[in-house]
C-alpha cells in the first residue's frame, strides 16, 4: 500500500512522542514488549505503569550526570 | 553507497563550493563591517554555514578515517539489549535524547557574559571551539564509551590510565559539580532578587510540579504528555498571575526577597528536593523544564529569523584589554573560559558516557549524535549571543556591571556608562525596567536577566501588544530558572551519591544509599559545599558572577582537558598515532587555557583578577583596622579574605588535577608506543550481522 499523507503524519507523530519520552528518560514501551516477547516469552512483561515507574527510578539512580 | 556517489559528482562538489563561498561572505560581513549595525541574520547564516561544512567534511573525516566507525560492529545496545537500559534506538530519537541531556544553562549564560568584548570574539571562539574541540570531544567520548559497554568516563579512565588517575578524575568531577551548582544557583538568585514577579512564578513551579507528580503517580500513572500539558498551562497561568502579584503592594512585598534570603531558600530547597522521592518533585519538574527548554530554543530560533534584529553591540569593544565591568581579564585566556559550554564543555563527556552510548543502534550513528548534537548546542550559544548583542550596549552594561561601578541611581549609571563610550540616558534605563515589569535593571548580573530582556525584545517583535514585553521577559526568566533548578536538585542528588561513594572508602556503612543517615549526611555535605560558594557569591563586592564564573569555566575546561587527554591516549593505544592530532591539538589548547587562566586567577597582582592579591588586600586592610566595601565589620573582612584564599585553593586543585592526569596520560601513551599491538581495552568484536534484531 502506498503511504498516504495520513500514515506519514501518524508515523511522524509517533516518532515525535517517542523522542519526547526518551528525552525524559522513558524508552519505547513497544520495543520493550517486543523484546520481552522474543527473548523472554515465559516471563510476564511489566505493565506500562510498572515500566514507567522502573524507568523513573533508573533515571535518577546513582551516577547520572547532567549538563550545565 | 548511492548517496556517497552523488556527493562526489561534480555537481555535488560545486554545490558545496558555492555553499562555502556564501558562508565565507556572511562571515566576512560579520567580521569586517564596522561603524553601522550588522543584521543578526548574517551572523546566524555564517554560523550555520560553518557548522554545516564542519559536519559534512570534518566529522566525516573523524568518522571514516580517524576513528574508523564500523557499522558492522555490534553496539552494546545490540549485544546487551534488555529493552530497558540497552535499547537500539532510532538515531533521530536518540539525537533528541542526547541533545536534551547536554543542553543546559551554560551555553545561554557564557555567551551573554562574553558579549562585553563585542560579538565577534565570542562568535569566532564558539565556532572554532565547537568544530575542533567541543563536538570532537563529545563524539570521541561517545565512541570510546560505545566500544566499552557504555562505561562512564571515570570508569574508562580508571581502566586505560590506571586506578590513581581514575580516582583523581572522580575527585575533579565532584569539585566541578559543586562549583557548577553554586554558580547556577547564583544565576537564579541574581535573576530573582528584588523581583516579586519572577520569584512568584518560579515559586509556583513547585506546587505545579508536585501536582504533576501526584497526577503521574496516582491519578493517571505514566501519562507524561497529559501531565506536561497541564503543567505548561499552569506555568503560563502563573506568569500571568505573577504580573498581578507584582502590581499588588502587599503581595509584592511578600515576594520581594534579597539575595541572601533567596540563597538560603535555594539551599533549603536543594536539600529537600533531592532527598524527597524523585517522582514527587524532581522528575515532574525535570519533564517540564526539558520540554520548555526544547520548545523555547525552537521558538527563539524562529523568532530570530522573523524579527531579524540588528546587532547593536560593536564587533569588538574596548574591553578586550581586560578592563571590562562584567568580568575582569584579557581576551586570552579569559574569553576561552567564559564561554565553555557552547564551544567545548567537559560536562558533555559525562553525558556522552552516560545513557546515550547504551542506546546507539549502529556505530555509524555516533557521528550524527555526538558531533551533530554538540553543533546544535553551539547554535544555541550563537542565539544567546545574538539576543545579548541585539540589546543597546548601554542597557547591556547597565544590567551586567556591579553596583559598585555604576553607583546607586539611573543618573549615575547612565553617566558611568556614557564615560565608557556607550550612549544611554537615565530615561532609557527607567523605561526598559518599566517595559519588562521590573523596578530596576541596574546590576541585574548573571546573564539570565540580560538574555531575558534580549529574548523579550526579539519575541516582542513577533508577538507584541500591551504588556507583552513584560510577559516575555518573565517567560524567559522562568525558562532559565526552571531548568537551572532542575540541575540543582538533580545535581545535588548526583553529588550526594559521589560523596557517599568516596566516604564509603573511609566508613563503609555511609555507602548505603538506602540508609537515611547516610543520605541526609551526604546530601547535607553536598548542599553545604555549593551553598558556601553561593553565599560567598551573593555577598561578593564584585557581584559574585565576576568571581565564580571564571572558576566554573576553568573547572569545566579542566574536565574537557581530562576527557581529551584520555581520548589522545586511547587513539595511541589503538595504534592510530597518525590521527592523534585530532585530539592532541584541542587538548594542548585547553591545557594552555586552563593553566594560564588558573595562573592569572592565582598570581595576578590586579585584585580584580587574582584571588591571592584580593585576599591580601582585604587581610591587609583588616590588619590596619580599615573597612573595605562591602564588608561592614572586621569579621566580614576576614571572611572575604578567607573566601578568596579558598577560591585560590580550588583553582590550584583544578590545575593540579589537569597536570596529574596529563602525567598519567603521557605515561600510558608512551607505554602503548613501546608495544607493537593495539592495547586499547575495548569489548571484543562481535559482528552486528550475527545478532538478530
Amino acid at each position: 500500500m502506498p503511504p498516504t499523507t495520513i500514515t506519514v503524519l501518524r508515523a511522524c507523530w509517533r516518532q515525535l512522542c517517542e523522542t519526547a519520552r526518551l528525552a525524559v528518560g522513558v524508552p519505547d514501551y513497544g520495543s520493550y514488549l517486543r523484546h520481552q516477547r522474543e527473548r523472554h516469552p515465559d516471563a510476564e512483561p511489566l505493565s506500562y505503569e510498572a515500566f514507567f515507574a522502573d524507568r523513573l527510578a533508573a533515571r535518577y539512580a546513582r551516577g547520572r550526570s547532567r549538563c550545565c | 553507497m548511492a548517496r556517497a556517489t552523488t556527493n562526489n559528482t561534480l555537481l555535488g562538489k560545486l554545490g558545496w563550493l558555492a555553499f562555502a563561498v556564501a558562508g565565507a561572505a556572511c562571515l566576512g560581513v560579520v567580521a569586517l563591517k564596522r561603524g553601522e549595525p550588522v543584521n543578526a541574520i548574517w551572523l546566524v547564516a555564517a554560523a550555520v554555514a560553518v557548522l554545516t561544512i564542519a559536519y559534512r567534511f570534518y566529522s566525516r573525516f573523524l568518522a571514516d578515517t580517524a576513528l574508523q566507525l564500523d557499522s558492522g560492529r555490534a553496539t552494546p545496545a545490540l549485544r546487551r539489549n534488555d529493552g530497558l537500559d540497552f535499547v537500539p534506538t532510532n538515531r533521530w530519537v536518540l539525537y533528541g535524547h542526547h541533545f536534551a541531556a547536554i543542553a543546559g544553562a551554560g551555553p545561554l549564560v557564557g555567551p551573554v557574559l562574553a558579549a562585553q568584548m563585542g560579538y565577534l570574539p565570542g562568535t569566532l571562539w564558539i565556532l572554532a571551539g565547537v568544530v575542533f574541540a567541543g563536538a570532537m570531544q563529545d563524539m570521541i567520548i561517545l565512541f570510546c564509551s560505545t566500544r566499552r559497554d557504555g562505561r562512564s568516563l571515570g570508569e574508562m579512565m580508571r581502566a586505560e590510565l590506571g586506578n590513581t588517575a581514575g580516582t583523581i578524575a572522580l575527585l575533579g568531577i565532584l569539585a566541578i559539580m559543586i562549583i557548577l551548582l553554586a554558580v547556577l544557583a547564583l544565576v537564579v538568585v541574581k535573576a530573582l532578587a528584588e523581583s516579586p514577579w519572577g520569584t512568584f512564578t518560579v515559586a509556583a513551579t513547585i506546587p505545579i510540579a508536585i501536582f504533576m507528580g501526584v497526577y503521574m503517580r496516582w491519578l493517571r500513572p505514566g501519562r507524561i504528555l497529559e501531565a506536561s500539558l497541564i503543567g505548561l498551562v499552569l506555568l503560563f497561568a502563573s506568569i500571568w498571575a505573577g504580573g498581578h502579584v507584582a502590581a499588588d503592594p502587599q503581595w509584592a512585598k511578600a515576594f520581594t526577597l534579597d539575595g541572601r534570603q533567596l540563597s538560603w531558600l535555594l539551599i533549603g530547597y536543594g536539600f529537600v528536593a533531592s532527598v524527597l522521592p524523585v517522582w514527587f518533585l524532581l522528575a515532574p519538574r525535570d519533564y517540564l523544564s526539558t520540554f520548555l527548554k526544547i520548545g523555547t530554543i525552537v521558538v527563539l530560533a524562529l523568532a530570530i529569523f522573523i524579527a531579524q534584529p540588528d546587532l547593536q553591540m560593536p564587533a569588538v569593544t574596548r574591553f578586550i584589554d581586560g578592563s571590562g565591568p562584567v568580568w575582569s581579564g584579557n581576551l586570552f585566556p579569559f574569553l576561552f573560559v567564559t564561554i565553555a559550554c557552547g564551544a567545548v564543555s567537559g560536562f558533555h563527556a559525562l553525558v556522552s558516557s552516560g545513557t546515550t552510548p547504551k542506546m546507539v543502534a549502529n556505530e555509524a550513528d555516533i557521528r550524527m549524535i555526538g558531533y551533530g548534537g554538540m553543533l546544535m548546542e553551539a547554535f544555541v550559544a550563537i542565539m544567546a549571543l545574538v539576543a545579548a548583542t541585539a540589546l543597546q550596549p548601554g542597557i547591556y552594561f547597565a544590567m551586567n556591571s556591579p553596583a559598585a561601578v555604576l553607583g546607586g541611581s539611573v543618573e549615575a549609571a547612565a553617566q558611568a556608562i556614557s564615560q565608557w563610550g556607550f550612549v544611554v540616558t537615565p530615561e532609557m534605563l527607567t523605561q526598559t525596567a518599566r517595559d519588562i515589569g521590573e523596578t530596576t535593571i541596574l546590576s541585574r548580573t548573571g546573564g539570565a536577566p540580560t538574555l531575558a530582556v534580549g529574548m523579550a525584545q526579539i519575541l516582542n517583535e513577533v508577538i507584541s501588544g500591551e504588556g507583552m514585553m513584560a510577559f516575555w521577559y518573565h517567560y524567559a526568566i522562568l525558562f532559565e530558572a526552571l531548568f537551572i533548578l532542575t540541575t540543582i536538585d538533580a545535581g545535588t542528588r548526583v553529588g550526594r551519591f559521589m560523596i557517599q561513594d568516596l566516604l564509603g572508602n573511609v566508613h563503609a556503612p555511609l555507602r548505603h544509599t538506602e540508609s537515611w543517615a547516610g543520605n541526609l549526611f551526604a546530601t547535607g555535605l553536598c548542599v553545604a559545599g555549593w551553598g558556601w560558594f553561593l553565599y560567598q557569591g551573593v555577598v561578593d563586592p564584585l557581584g559574585g558572577i565576576n568571581t565564580l564564573w571564571p572558576l566554573f569555566g576553568i573547572a569545566n575546561q579542566m574536565l574537557a582537558a581530562m576527557a581529551l587527554i584520555f581520548a589522545c591516549t586511547v587513539l595511541i593505544k589503538m595504534k592510530r598515532d597518525r590521527y592523534v592530532w585530532v585530539a592532541a591539538v584541542p587538548t594542548t589548547w585547553l591545557v594552555i587555557c586552563t593553566l594560564s587562566a588558573s595562573w592569572l586567577k592565582l598570581f595576578s597582582e590586579n585584585p580584580k583578577i587574582g584571588f591571592i592579591a584580593n585576599a591580601q588586600r582585604f587581610a591587609d586592610a583588616a590588619a590596619r583596622g580599615e573597612l573595605l566595601a562591602p564588608a561592614k565589620s572586621l569579621e566580614q573582612m576576614q571572611r572575604i579574605a578567607f573566601n578568596n584564599y579558598l577560591n585560590a585553593g580550588l583553582c590550584t586543585l583544578f590545575a593540579c588535577i589537569v597536570l596529574v592526569i596529563l602525567f598519567f596520560g603521557l605515561r600510558a601513551a608512551f607505554a602503548a608506543r613501546r608495544t607493537s599491538t593495539a592495547t586499547a581495552l575495548e569489548t571484543p568484536y562481535v559482528a552486528a550481522a550475527s545478532i538478530s534484531a
